[in-house]
C-alpha cells in the first residue's frame, strides 16, 4: 500500500517544473487568416444610442396616451348618449311585435 | 507600455498592438487549452479561436479585470465548450452505430497524452496523471490546470473563474482527492 501511495504522490509531482509547450511558428499568420475569413459580426449599438431610442419610444407612447385621454374626455359624453340611443332603437326594434313570426 | 495603453491601442485596431498581445500571451493560452483538451492540434485551434474572439470583442472589454485574466477566461470557456461538443459528437456517433446495425463500436481506450513540456524521466507518470485529470469534473479540471500547469495563484483563479476564494480552495481540495483516488485505482489495477 505504501508503494501505491508513493507512486500516486510521485505521479502528481511529475508535472512540477513542466516546460511550456511552444505554438506553431505560423501561429500569428493563421490567426490573421482566420480574422480575414471570419464572417462579419453583427454591429452592436452603443449604450447612448439605446437610451436615446428608449427615450424616443417613451415620449411617443406618452404623447399618444395624453392625446387619447384628452380625446376621450371631450368625446366621452356624446359618444355614450349616441351609443345608448342606437342600442335603445335596436332593442325597441327587436322586441317589436311586428317582427314576431306568426305560425 | 502599460496595460491601459495596450487596451486603448487594441480598441483602436492597432495591428502592432494586436501582434504584441499575441506574442505575449500565445503560450499561456496554448498551454491552458492543451492542459484541458490534451491534444496539440485541438489546443492550437482553440488558441487561434481565442485570439480571434479577443480581436472581435475587445470593444466590450470594460477593464474591470486584468487583460490576462480576461484572456484566460475566454480560453477556459472555449476549451470546455470544445470538450462538450466533442462528447456530444461521440454520443451521437455511438447512438448512430447502434441503429446502423452492422456492429457496435468498441469502447476504445484513449491513447495516453504526452505533454511536450514534461521532462523525459517523468513522461510516463505525467501521461497517467493527464489521463486522470481528464476524468475530473470540468470546474475541478480548470482550477487544477490553472494552478498546477499555469502557476496561477488561488486569488488569480478566483478572478478567472468568477468564483470565491473558498470555492477555489474547495475545488482544488476535491480535485487532489479525486486524482489520488483515480491514481490509486489505476496502480492497484495495474499491479495485479
Amino acid at each position: 500500500m505504501t508503494t501505491i501511495k508513493q507512486k500516486v504522490e510521485e505521479t502528481i509531482a511529475s508535472i512540477d517544473g513542466l516546460q511550456r509547450a511552444e505554438t506553431n511558428p505560423y501561429f500569428y499568420d493563421k490567426i490573421m487568416q482566420r480574422i480575414k475569413s471570419a464572417p462579419a459580426r453583427v454591429v452592436t449599438m452603443k449604450p447612448s444610442m439605446i437610451w436615446t431610442a428608449a427615450a424616443c419610444l417613451v415620449l411617443l407612447f406618452g404623447i399618444n396616451l395624453f392625446t387619447w385621454i384628452d380625446y376621450s374626455k371631450t368625446t366621452n359624453y356624446t359618444n355614450h348618449t349616441k351609443t345608448d340611443a342606437t342600442v335603445n332603437a335596436l332593442v325597441k326594434d327587436y322586441f317589436s311585435t311586428n317582427n314576431v313570426l306568426q305560425f | 507600455m502599460s496595460e491601459e495603453q495596450l487596451i486603448t491601442l487594441l480598441k483602436e485596431g492597432n495591428p502592432e498592438a494586436f501582434r504584441g498581445l499575441i506574442e505575449q500571451l500565445k503560450n499561456k493560452v496554448f498551454n491552458t487549452a492543451l492542459g484541458i483538451v490534451q491534444n496539440t492540434e485541438d489546443a492550437e485551434d482553440i488558441a487561434q479561436e481565442v485570439f480571434v474572439e479577443i480581436f472581435q470583442s475587445i470593444q466590450q472589454f470594460k477593464g474591470d479585470a486584468k487583460l490576462t485574466t480576461w484572456v484566460y477566461r475566454i480560453t477556459f470557456t472555449k476549451s470546455l465548450e470544445f470538450l462538450r461538443k466533442k462528447k456530444s459528437k461521440k454520443r451521437f456517433a455511438f447512438v448512430q452505430s447502434l441503429f446502423a446495425g452492422d456492429s457496435v463500436l468498441p469502447i476504445e481506450d484513449k491513447p495516453h497524452f504526452y505533454h511536450p513540456g514534461v521532462q523525459l524521466e517523468n513522461k510516463e507518470r505525467a501521461a497517467v496523471l493527464f489521463n486522470a485529470i481528464e476524468q475530473l469534473p470540468d470546474n475541478q479540471k480548470t482550477a487544477f490546470v490553472l494552478h498546477k500547469l499555469e502557476g496561477l495563484s488561488y486569488v488569480e483563479i478566483c478572478d478567472v473563474m468568477l468564483v470565491s476564494l473558498s470555492s477555489v480552495e474547495s475545488l482544488m481540495f476535491r480535485a487532489k482527492q479525486n486524482l489520488q483516488k483515480l491514481l490509486s485505482d489505476y496502480y492497484e489495477k495495474n499491479e495485479k
